[in-house]
């Protein structure tokens, strides 16, 4: 499970027992601490930049809405994804047969030097190009182990499937992903 | 160290949250398999790096949302489905009668087969079977000069209800 004690202040239990109480400060650091790894899941799992923020903004509010159904077990992070995840799914269900941008249309924000990040930005590229040639399982799986970091406990949490079916997705994105990336 | 627990470690040190140690170090230089893994992990942790949000204006469009929008009541999906189920599943139980008087007391009202507060945990396409299952007494059997649940004794509903039970 992510880290949610409070080096950088209270932990996520604690903010969000404060939310139910009634404090937005409190679903504003949530808002804060989680939004832009949110996001990044999202990009990169496909979301297009005219839906990333509103994906995240739902998933904000579902979440608040619904932090009754948050089992304390899995960490507010892995369950936050798993609202993502289904808003994500089902928007794309509505959305299937629209043309995919490719990522090279992503117009999100770059705000690092791109001078010295280019190599690794275009190798990072070629991977995210490849994930979406990869079934939504492994992408996901690929995206929340690697760039996120969860462990496989969380991974299940936030994807509604066991551990071992989540290595399993693992193991068969990275397969894949060593054939599609040059 | 074999390429099982390499790979375990590979999110960690690619996310910088953790180092390869020598041995670690020493696998990766002489395992293809791991190294090609290494080489799409390690930029893999940068995907969608530069999708940035503004984290302010977001967390005030959250919060103003959550003032203004009313909470939409509470819904339970497929619960006119397992009230249904129990419906047909009284009226097949009704419709067959009671059984003779000499018959012993127990589980003599076969259920449907259908566990009941699981429904909600199935697909539309079971659910589609569980509604055939029940629709099946419910039409073909006549309900007119069925007793009602008033009409039985206490010892017919202590049995209906075990029936149930099982």
């Amino acid at each position: 499970m992510l880290p949610v004690t409070g080096l950088d202040g209270p932990t996520d239990a604690a903010l969000v027992a404060a939310w139910q109480r009634g404090s937005e400060q409190a679903a504003t650091d949530l808002v804060r601490r989680h939004a832009s790894a949110l996001t990044r899941f999202l990009v990169g799992a496909g979301a297009g930049p005219s839906e990333v923020e509103d994906l995240v903004q739902e998933s904000f509010f579902k979440a608040f809405r619904g932090i009754d159904g948050w089992r304390r077990e899995s960490s507010f992070r892995s369950w936050l994804f798993s609202i993502g995840s289904n808003l994500h799914k089902d928007t794309y269900r509505r959305a299937r047969g629209r043309v995919v941008l490719s990522i090279e249309d992503h117009d999100v924000a770059d705000h690092r030097d791109p001078a010295s990040e280019l190599v690794a930005d275009e190798t990072a590229m070629r991977i995210q190009a490849g994930l979406t040639k990869l079934p939504r399982l492994q992408r996901e799986v690929f995206l929340l182990r690697v760039q996120q970091g969860l462990d496989y406990g969380d991974i299940a949490d936030a994807l509604g499937t066991t551990v071992g079916a989540a290595r399993v997705h693992y193991h068969h994105a990275i397969r894949r992903l060593k054939e599609l990336v040059p | 160290m074999t390429c099982h627990e390499q790979s375990e470690r590979m999110p960690a040190v690619a996310r910088g949250n953790a180092a390869w140690t020598l041995a670690e170090a020493e696998h990766l230089s002489r395992c293809a398999d791991c190294r090609a893994e290494w080489a799409l992990v390690m930029p893999g942790a940068a995907v969608a790096g530069n999708a940035t949000l503004d984290v302010e204006a977001l967390a005030a469009k959250v919060l103003h949302r959550l003032r203004t929008e009313p909470v939409a009541p509470r819904r339970r999906p497929f619960r006119w489905v397992v009230g249904l189920a129990a419906a047909a599943s009284v009226v097949l139980v009704l419709s067959r009668g009671s059984p003779p008087a000499s018959l012993p007391p127990g589980p003599a009202v076969p259920p449907l087969g259908v566990d009941l507060p699981g429904l909600d945990g199935l697909g539309t396409s079971e659910l589609q079977t569980v509604l055939e299952s029940v629709d099946a007494p419910w039409t073909e059997t006549s309900t007119a000069d069925a007793p009602s649940l008033n009409d039985l004794t206490d010892q017919e509903l202590a049995r209906v209800a075990r029936g149930w039970e099982n």
